[in-house]
């Protein structure tokens, strides 16, 4: 900008120049990207791939749990009592035992994941009415898998022992009835509790994150590197151009990914979206402004293709996986790894479209999520900045 | 082997003269592994109850305390009526709703069951399940006081009742932490991460740079070359492991049960394959961004996810479950998980150290064979 423009003309003149400036770098990389054809269609195809991948092939379903039997009392009632607790799609009996030694290795080896024990005496306990223990040698390498088929073995002892109660109770020519508590449940927003219902949202974040950190953590430094970056530094080009147009592209690019992923979603995992389109556009949007400058941060911060590469996957793979809330519950972890979340940005992405899509949860519920995110988008595309006036 | 030495010192020297990467390769897993340790754990706590008590006795209250007894519940009455449990539900304000209807203490006093509605937030179904099954475990240690009760005031005295109780020893892991079983994985994970970086990069980064003219007239052969480039990398990844190992059983206190030796041995071997398959990678791309795509959606994502890293192998459909038998990620935590925690030695876990083995030498001669000595 040399000489003073005309006094009124001058705003107009700058706002000409910034568009034609910022146009034109938008135009080069769109060539730029076309021109690797590859790469494009990999951003746009994979992440729909891969949802449908591990939509597939992921659950926490527990089922078909191998478990191998100790009958100690084979009286008909310890019969009956294993085929009522194991005859069901949660349990699979693979072995009978003779001795206990053989339950040990079983369990080392991880051929079953749990033992059962039907201690002798079982029988004539029940029979005097008294409370009969029976042991279950858990597996517990596997703590989440392991809760569950605890939760398993409780529940169906229950009812057993419901059952048996009630008999006694008729046979004594009482009421039938006792006086217990059921409590039944009404799940919402996923009455089958599929998991996949639950997993799409969170996929959706991570693999959105990572198409999008690929996309921009190697293009400022790839220019670094093979010194095209002089070029752009003795163009009239400004800093905030410069990044603007790395990143504007790729902003399409995601939302095209957003649109083609969503609607894998929906034809093979009936994942429909409850809540509002725009709602969901906007959360998106300024998810990918995040995402993209959290990419361009770590371009314009490092000074090799391969720190860059490194830094990217250390920043994204595993933090989007595990700190976002995606798996863990975030409200479990200690307060200083709370902290530590905040700073990634799928957190709040996957909190607010599993709201919008499953919950159908309006503005005023997740605005605090996409108030963080334009917070961090801000913020990440300000460090960009800052760091590649620098270097121009 | 003169050769091979040449260029190991090479590699070398340049890995010395980038120490902000050198750093990044050690020290980052290690800090990695302190967040992550710490945020990874599926143990479901505090999971919010509000309980919408319509019948008001004083059975309901008893009821509604002795939830509130159990630690892994967080129980608080709420009084908003009908219209608020979806409102608590969809903000995730609470993950259950309790509903006790008018009648409940009505129907436990003429020994009558009584039901109560439980309202759960299935969007999260990890939580929604663990917090059902520990509402169902506090009705039930409610139900068997008020049949003592009833027991205890019928005629003919307190005969027995039978009942079936289910004791649990948990093996291996006996406090159940899932912090355990998944520190222990994180460390194949994260070994998996660094290391396959670099080697992805190494090929392909010479041929941006256009220094791999002068690799390819000197007399080395593509194999000396792979050779070359593979061990400083094994050096950096055995000295991760030691890095990232203090920190699990000092900070996590993770159990090493079994044998150390037997540990580095299987790292040895994984680190063959993650390596060799980046070094393939590496052979077979034109620009380093295209290296990173490859290597983060094709191979890094699929072992993270099906590895049985999280998620349990065997619940997936069979056809996957083959796939994840491929993953040298899948074998690496298995004899790493049984090393830790079940001490498991060389007797048991002889056919992953086979796999990843056979793995290893496939990926390697595979990388070998696609490096070609051209410029294109």
């Amino acid at each position: 900008m040399n000489g003073q423009p005309a006094a009124g003309g001058w705003r107009a003149a700058l706002s000409v120049r910034w568009g034609h400036r910022f146009l034109a770098v938008l135009k080069k990389e769109f060539r730029q990207i076309g021109r690797d054809p590859l790469s494009l269609g990999l951003l746009i195809g994979v992440p729909s791939l891969l949802l449908l991948l591990y939509g597939y092939a992921l659950t926490f379903d527990v089922k078909h749990i191998a478990v191998a039997v100790l009958d100690e009392d084979r009286t008909p009632a310890s019969r009956a009592f294993l085929e009522a607790l194991l005859e069901n799609p949660y349990f699979d009996r693979t072995c009978a035992l003779e001795d206990r030694r053989k339950g040990d290795a079983l369990l080392l080896q991880g051929r079953v994941r749990s033992v059962i024990v039907v201690p002798r005496g079982f029988s004539t306990g029940l029979s005097r009415g008294e409370r009969v223990v029976v042991q279950a040698l858990v597996d517990g390498a596997d703590a989440t898998s392991a809760a569950t088929v605890e939760g398993y073995l409780h529940a169906l002892a229950e009812r057993v022992t419901r059952v048996a109660q009630e008999r006694t109770f008729a046979a004594t020519g009482l009421a039938p009835l006792l006086p217990v508590v059921l409590v039944e449940p009404r799940i919402w927003f996923n009455p089958d509790l599929e998991s996949g219902k639950f997993l799409v949202p969170g996929l959706i974040a991570m693999l959105l994150m990572l198409s999008c950190v690929i996309a921009t953590s190697l293009s400022i430094v790839r220019e670094k590197e093979r010194q095209t970056l002089e070029q752009m530094m003795v163009s009239p080009l400004r800093p905030i151009e410069f990044v603007l147009g790395k990143t504007a592209p790729y902003v399409l690019i995601g939302l095209v990914t957003m649109v083609v992923i969503l609607s894998v979603g929906y034809v093979f995992f009936d994942v429909a979206i409850r809540g509002s389109f725009l709602l969901l556009g906007v959360a998106t949007l300024l998810f990918l402004v995040a995402a993209l400058g959290m990419g361009v941060m770590i371009s314009s911060s490092t000074h090799s293709q391969q720190i860059a590469f490194q830094v990217a996957v250390i920043a994204t793979i595993l933090p989007s996986f595990l700190l976002s809330g995606f798996i863990f519950p975030i409200r479990n972890m200690p307060v200083v790894i709370q902290a530590v979340t905040y700073l990634v940005p799928p957190r709040y992405f996957v909190s607010a479209i599993r709201g919008v899509i499953l919950k159908d949860a309006t503005f005023a519920m997740i605005w605090p999520n996409l108030a963080a995110l334009l917070a961090l988008g801000v913020f990440f595309n300000l460090v960009a900045l800052r760091k590649t006036r620098k270097t121009l | 082997m003169q050769r091979v030495r040449s260029l190991l010192i090479k590699e070398l020297t340049q890995i010395r003269r980038d120490p902000r990467l050198f750093a990044l390769l050690v020290a980052a897993p290690a800090l990695q592994i302190l967040i992550l340790g710490y945020a990874a754990t599926t143990d479901v706590r505090d999971v919010a109850v509000a309980v919408r008590d319509e019948d008001r006795t004083a059975y309901s209250r008893d009821y509604a305390r002795t939830l509130g007894a159990s630690s892994w519940l967080r129980v608080s009455p709420h009084t908003g009526g009908e219209r608020a449990d979806g409102r608590l539900l969809v903000s995730g304000r609470a993950g259950l709703v309790l509903v006790i209807p008018a009648g409940f203490g009505a129907d436990l006093a003429a020994g009558r069951p009584a039901t109560v509605q439980a309202l759960v937030d299935g969007s999260d179904s990890l939580s929604a399940v663990q917090g059902l099954a520990y509402l169902q475990g506090a009705s039930r240690l409610f139900s068997e006081r008020q049949v003592r009760v009833v027991l205890d005031r019928r005629p003919g005295g307190t005969a027995g009742l039978p009942s079936i109780a289910i004791a649990t020893r948990t093996w291996f892991n006996p406090m159940q932490a899932s912090r355990l079983y998944i520190v222990s994985g994180l460390f194949g994970v994260l070994l998996l991460v660094t290391t396959m970086v670099v080697a992805a990069m190494a090929f392909v980064k010479e041929r941006e740079e256009g220094t791999m003219e002068q690799m390819l007239v000197t007399p080395l052969r593509r194999g000396e070359l792979v050779a070359g480039k593979l061990l400083p990398f094994v050096v950096i990844g055995f000295l991760e492991v030691t890095v990232v190992l203090p920190v699990m059983l000092l900070v996590f206190h993770l159990p090493l049960r079994g044998s150390v030796a037997l540990l580095y041995a299987f790292s040895g071997l994984f680190l063959l394959t993650t390596l060799g398959l980046g070094l393939l990678v590496s052979s077979l791309v034109k620009t380093q961004q295209q290296a990173m795509l490859v290597t983060v959606f094709f191979l890094m994502m699929p072992f993270v996810m099906l590895s049985g890293f999280i998620f349990p192998v065997e619940n997936m459909p069979s056809p996957i479950r083959v796939v994840a038998e491929a993953i040298p990620l899948r074998h690496y935590l298995i004899a790493v998980r049984g090393i830790f925690l079940k001490g498991a030695g060389l007797a048991e876990l002889w056919d992953e150290g086979l796999a990843l083995l056979g793995t290893g030498v496939l990926i390697l001669t595979s990388a070998v064979l696609s490096f070609h000595k051209r410029l294109d």
